[in-house]
């Protein structure tokens, strides 16, 4: 995957996570280890949602049961986008 | 699992999704709950156990031959497939289930699971279509009794293709009056009916609460309210440690859910010797007498 597209991968997941949020956090506020649950707000619900989101955004199966599982913080979602 | 127990499910968890899915994405939540019941070797719940430090896991039988058409495994071959498991790894255990109206042929496999080829206890899924206290399961509770058997039974709402009659703690305490010697497992009761299964492990000595689907009350943060609520009602000894693998998997390993409850030391929710017992001592010791030797729990 080329470097640009990559980022704009990144960038759309910050501002996905930022709109599913039920902490408020703005996208520019996101940091890599921050965990998905407990820093930004993104509950079991909200979580399947964001992986149909990056999905559709990529059109392309990003996640396994697997690394589904792993995917605690920001950095495990961007290392999951990185790893195609 | 059979593929009509997998669209229920499905559906309900789309039912319970708080957005709208397109057709793609609802395809996509198929996949990967079909995905996520894949493992027919055990070998990734054999792996996740190393990780997580945990000794023996037991494999529980359901007979759905009754409920569901055009099964692909005869009840006899789903019960030799985990027999083939049982004897491919010394920490797998399994319990033998099997529909008490298949009458006496029924009855003469499951004899055959717990007195021939190794299994542990006995399962029960009211959901297709029986009582726990019906008297049809009498003979196998006779067993169960003269063996030293558990007899772990599904409590709760399931998949929405089979019918939750029969799924509240109190369908259980009949066959426990009656058959005071055999331990009686409320699965997942210590989480989705929790308040009257505390009442009913409180007052039946024989009566015990599988902790599997705590995972869901950790989502709804309602994880330690429920640990306090059983613990201080002293039933400590009564809890058993269960993942209800593989149903729990996008949300963590075997790992993750240990952890979730050796963390419970450090908030004074519970002690290191109630850990402990939740973890292993209590199943070992309702267990058959053979399976403790095992384990590292209670040794």
């Amino acid at each position: 995957m080329q470097d640009t597209e990559l980022r704009l991968e990144v960038e759309f997941a910050r501002q996905i996570v930022a709109k599913l949020s039920n902490k408020g956090v703005k996208p520019e506020e996101i940091l890599d280890e921050m965990a998905l649950n407990q820093d930004l707000g993104i509950d079991s619900l909200q979580f399947i949602r964001l992986i149909l989101e990056l999905e559709r955004k990529s059109s392309r199966r990003l996640f396994s049961v697997q690394t589904i599982a792993q995917t605690k913080t920001f950095g495990d979602l961007c290392a999951v986008l990185s790893a195609r | 699992m059979p593929r009509a127990f997998l669209e229920g499910w499905s559906r309900t968890v789309k039912s319970n999704l708080p957005f709208r899915l397109d057709q793609g994405q609802e395809q996509r939540i198929d996949e990967l709950l079909r995905e996520l019941n894949e493992d027919p070797d055990c070998d990734s719940l054999i792996k996740e156990m190393d990780a997580a430090g945990i000794d023996r896991a037991i494999l529980l039988v359901i007979d759905f031959g009754l409920a569901y058409k055009n099964l692909e495994l005869t009840i006899e071959e789903v019960h030799l497939t985990h027999k083939q498991l049982l004897d491919r790894s010394d920490r797998l255990l399994a319990f033998s289930n099997v529909d008490p109206r298949r009458g006496r042929e029924g009855l003469d496999l499951f004899e055959l699971a717990v007195r021939e080829w190794g299994f542990s206890g006995m399962k029960l899924y009211p959901p297709c279509g029986y009582a726990p206290d019906d008297r049809s399961l009498f003979p196998y509770y006779e067993i169960c009794s003269e063996l030293h058997l558990p007899v772990l039974t599904h409590v709760g709402p399931t998949t929405a293709t089979l019918p939750f009659r029969h799924t509240q703690p109190q369908s259980v305490d009949g066959a426990a009056f009656h058959f005071p010697k055999v331990n009686f497992i409320l699965g997942h009761a210590a989480v989705t009916h929790y308040q009257d299964a505390a009442l009913l492990a409180q007052y039946r000595p024989n009566i015990f609460l599988d902790l599997s689907g705590f995972q869901t009350a950790i989502n709804r943060n309602e994880f330690k309210n429920i640990m306090n609520w059983h613990i201080s009602r002293g039933l400590g000894k009564k809890l058993l440690f269960g993942t209800d693998w593989p149903i729990h998997r996008f949300w963590g390993h075997q790992r993750d859910w240990v952890e979730q409850f050796t963390a419970l030391k450090s908030e004074s929710i519970l002690g290191l010797e109630e850990i402990n017992n939740i973890l292993g001592n209590n199943l070992l010791g309702i267990l058959p007498q053979a399976e403790r030797k095992y384990a590292r729990y209670g040794t």
